[in-house]
């Protein structure tokens, strides 16, 4: 189930915090710098889930969200921001992000996401297709 | 100058003494009294003169006529006397015409001038030198000529002594031819009946009595002249001074005029020119002064209208400095908020980090192991350094009004949440009694947060000189359930009632110079009237400070209107949804779908109309009655 996850931040602390969170439950995320890495990469291949920050360098993160949704409509993009930018959260919201968290953020609630978005990781329920956040869970 | 000359030339024609008369020092009184005085004068000296002279011709020809009668009369009876040579009759008769009234002598002389009889015995005999042709009336001052002085004015009246000579015979007679040819009579002539001359009666008139007459008639006219003159001079004195005294009056009444008092008018009796005069002259005075009034009047409006607008100007001034000390405050404000916006997107991504980590920790750890215990410790302090964040974020949306329902408690919670710190390290407990379920206000959360955060600051700062002290905040709704009432009292310093009355001014301060701006209390009033809402103080000195909020509930009918939507959606106040609903928030949304649902562009300056600025269109105390608990 690696590599259905990516993370678009400026902010390494959060890129990696993600990263370990899947090293330490035996997954992996992809991570990007910022709007545009993200947005090449989204080319390439499909992602479920997307947590974008708001501010960044190059490209916001509202262009972003702009840019892969018409690249994978099938993607669902979690908006995320330090800072009270909400006119651009909710016009992300508008685009399709399907929502928005602000950081400081709690463990449990990003778990939460990533068991939604990715296919069979809850509701399918079968035991083959849990992936390492659904054992997360779990705990 | 050469008006006078014109003056001088014209008045010399008519009489050089008249000019003179006009040019004199002498009032209107004066020369007609003068003048008339003189023409009365001359006047009576004139009739004066005429009487006597009239009266003497008269009475002297009356005398002289009697005279002549009583001579006529003395010649006629002289004749056979005469003839007769009779002194004794003769003087006899002369006696008796001497014995009349003004008649000093009589006497009879023949042809020779010798006296025949006279009224005097002692003259008879003497011979008179009068010349025998002289006949009729001789004055005294023809016999000047031979006598010394002539006396006692006589007039001597002389009259023939006749005789009739019948021509019977010539030879009988014994008379001259000659003689009888002397006498040229035509008549004798023709009648052969001669009248001869042979004497002349002579009577003396004396005027001595007639002068004495009239030198009595002349006093008598004099005093009548003079009574006259007197009574005539009187009576002009006293039609000039009819003349004068209005006259004078008008001329009393123009100085006075003219020295400013314009109520002054002259007293009007009767109805000549004069008086005709004076009308006009108070009807000028009153014209004259309704104009004076008129101008004191608009001199008067003038000068209320300069104080009017100096007071407007004041006016204007003062809501200048107040929104000019609010500019001050809000750029302070909207700085402090970028530079808190710019700390909380800093300190949130490490906050991010370590919040993360420790959950994950946590995820790890077994949870009765000490370890876990640590890392909640952790997880606690993030949490708390995450309100912080979020405080300092909320903060930072200052500038940006929305009116929300909102629950009063959650901008004082926030308010204590920033400072609590502070309390806690200024030795300051606080007594906070919060009471859920207060009705919502119609208010902007940030703006609410800031009242509570500069009375809560000040509380600090009023306990901070007395080493501590505690902070009591307590919030209820009001009796009516319409009001949420919110309490802030210190146990500080406390202030005087001067000191009361300036803390709502902008840039009022007691706190140290770089401590406090001055800004804040005023920043509240206003912040608290915008939300239609006041405060009070109270305050003892020495004992503390309380202050007593008072907000409008969301049921409250509003006592403000919307003046202003700097949102620049162009709409009117009619037109509003957000003024409609009486509510501010979410006004955006409603504009939008409405314009959008009519297919009109959107206006190209309209952003979030829910900035907007309420005015109490009510004194707030008709608007609604504070009923909170009284303060102590």
């Amino acid at each position: 189930m690696s590599g259905d996850v990516l993370v678009v931040d400026d902010e390494s602390i959060v890129r990696d915090f993600f990263k370990d969170i899947a090293k330490s439950l035996g997954g992996r995320v992809d991570t990007a710098e910022d709007g545009d890495i993200a947005v090449e990469k989204c080319r390439h291949r499909h992602y479920d889930i997307v947590f974008m920050d708001m501010r960044m360098p190059n490209m916001n993160g509202l262009e972003a969200c702009r840019s892969i949704l018409s690249i994978d409509p099938r993607t669902k993009v979690v908006m995320m921001s330090g800072f009270s930018e909400e006119r651009l959260m909710d016009e992300a919201i508008r685009c399709g992000a399907i929502c928005k968290i602000s950081k400081p953020f709690e463990l449990r609630s990003i778990l939460e996401l990533i068991a939604s978005a990715i296919p069979g990781s809850r509701s399918g329920g079968g035991g083959s297709t849990d992936g390492p956040f659904c054992l997360l869970l779990s705990l | 100058m050469a008006d006078n000359l014109d003056k001088e030339q014209t008045t010399k024609r008519p009489s050089t003494w008249l000019a003179a008369l006009a040019r004199s020092g002498l009032g209107i009184q004066g020369k007609f009294l003068l003048l008339i005085t003189a023409v009365i004068i001359a006047a009576v000296f004139g009739f004066s003169w005429f009487f006597i002279h009239h009266e003497r011709t008269v009475v002297t020809e009356a005398l002289l006529k009697r005279a002549k009668s009583l001579a006529t009369n003395l010649a006629y009876n002289s004749q056979y006397g005469v003839l007769a040579r009779d002194a004794r009759g003769l003087s006899k008769l002369a006696s008796g015409i001497a014995r009349e009234e003004d008649i000093v002598y009589a006497m009879v002389i023949d042809k020779d001038g010798a006296v025949l009889g006279h009224s005097l015995k002692s003259a008879v005999g003497k011979k008179t030198h009068i010349p025998f042709e002289m006949i009729g009336i001789v004055k005294d001052s023809e016999c000047g000529r031979c006598h010394k002085p002539p006396q006692n004015h006589l007039i001597h009246v002389m009259m023939p002594v006749e005789t009739v000579k019948h021509e019977i015979s010539r030879e009988d007679l014994l008379l001259p031819d000659d003689e009888a040819s002397d006498a040229g009579d035509a008549r004798s002539a023709r009648s052969n009946v001669k009248v001869e001359r042979i004497g002349k009666a002579v009577v003396g008139v004396s005027l001595l009595s007639m002068e004495r007459m009239m030198a009595s008639a002349k006093a008598a006219v004099a005093m009548i002249g003079l009574g006259i003159g007197c009574a005539a001079v009187i009576a002009v004195f006293l039609m000039t001074k009819a003349f004068v005294i209005p006259i004078q009056r008008l001329v009393q009444a123009t100085e006075r005029i003219a020295s400013g008092d314009l109520g002054h008018t002259v007293e009007v009796h009767g109805n000549d020119e004069l008086t005709e005069l004076a009308r006009s002259f108070n009807s000028m005075v009153t014209d004259l002064r309704g104009y004076h009034e008129e101008v004191e009047n608009y001199s008067r409006t003038l000068e209320d209208k300069v104080q009017e607008r100096t007071s407007d100007l004041e006016e204007i001034n003062k809501t200048l400095r107040d929104t000019q000390a609010q500019l001050i405050q809000a750029s302070k404000m909207a700085a402090m908020g970028q530079f808190g916006a710019g700390v909380a997107h800093e300190l949130n991504q490490p906050l991010a980090g370590i919040s993360g980590y420790t959950d994950l920790l946590l995820l790890k750890m077994d949870p009765d192991s000490a370890e876990y215990r640590y890392a909640k410790k952790i997880e606690d302090q993030c949490t708390r350094m995450t309100k912080i964040v979020g405080n300092l974020r909320t903060f930072a949306r200052q500038s940006k009004f929305e009116y929300a329902e909102t629950d009063v408690n959650q901008p004082i919670d926030d308010a204590l949440m920033l400072l609590g710190e502070q309390l806690r390290s200024h030795n300051i407990k606080l007594r906070r009694e919060l009471a859920p379920g207060l009705p919502k206000v119609l208010g902007d959360a940030n703006q609410l947060e800031q009242v509570f955060l500069n009375l809560i600051t000040n509380a600090k700062d009023a306990m901070e000189s007395k080493g501590g002290g505690t902070l009591t905040i307590i919030s209820r709704a009001s009796d009516t359930a319409n009001f949420v009432e919110v309490l802030v009292a210190d146990t500080g310093m406390g202030m005087d009632i001067s000191t009361m009355a300036d803390i709502f001014n902008p840039f009022f301060t007691t706190k140290d110079v770089g401590k406090g701006t001055g800004l804040g209390l005023s920043i509240s009033l206003g912040i608290l009237e915008d939300h239609g809402g006041r405060i009070e103080v109270h305050s003892a000195k020495g004992e503390g400070t309380a202050f007593r909020i008072s907000l409008p509930g969301i049921n409250e009918p509003p006592c403000w209107e919307l003046v202003d939507c700097s949102g620049g959606c162009g709409l009117s106040k009619e037109e509003c949804p957000a003024f409609k609903n009486g509510k501010a928030h979410s006004c955006w949304e409603e504009v939008t779908k409405r314009l959008r649902r009519k297919g009109d562009p959107l206006p190209p300056n309209c952003r979030v109309c829910s900035v907007y600025k309420r005015k109490a269109i009510k004194p707030l105390h008709e608007c609604w009655k504070f009923d909170g608990v009284p303060v102590k």
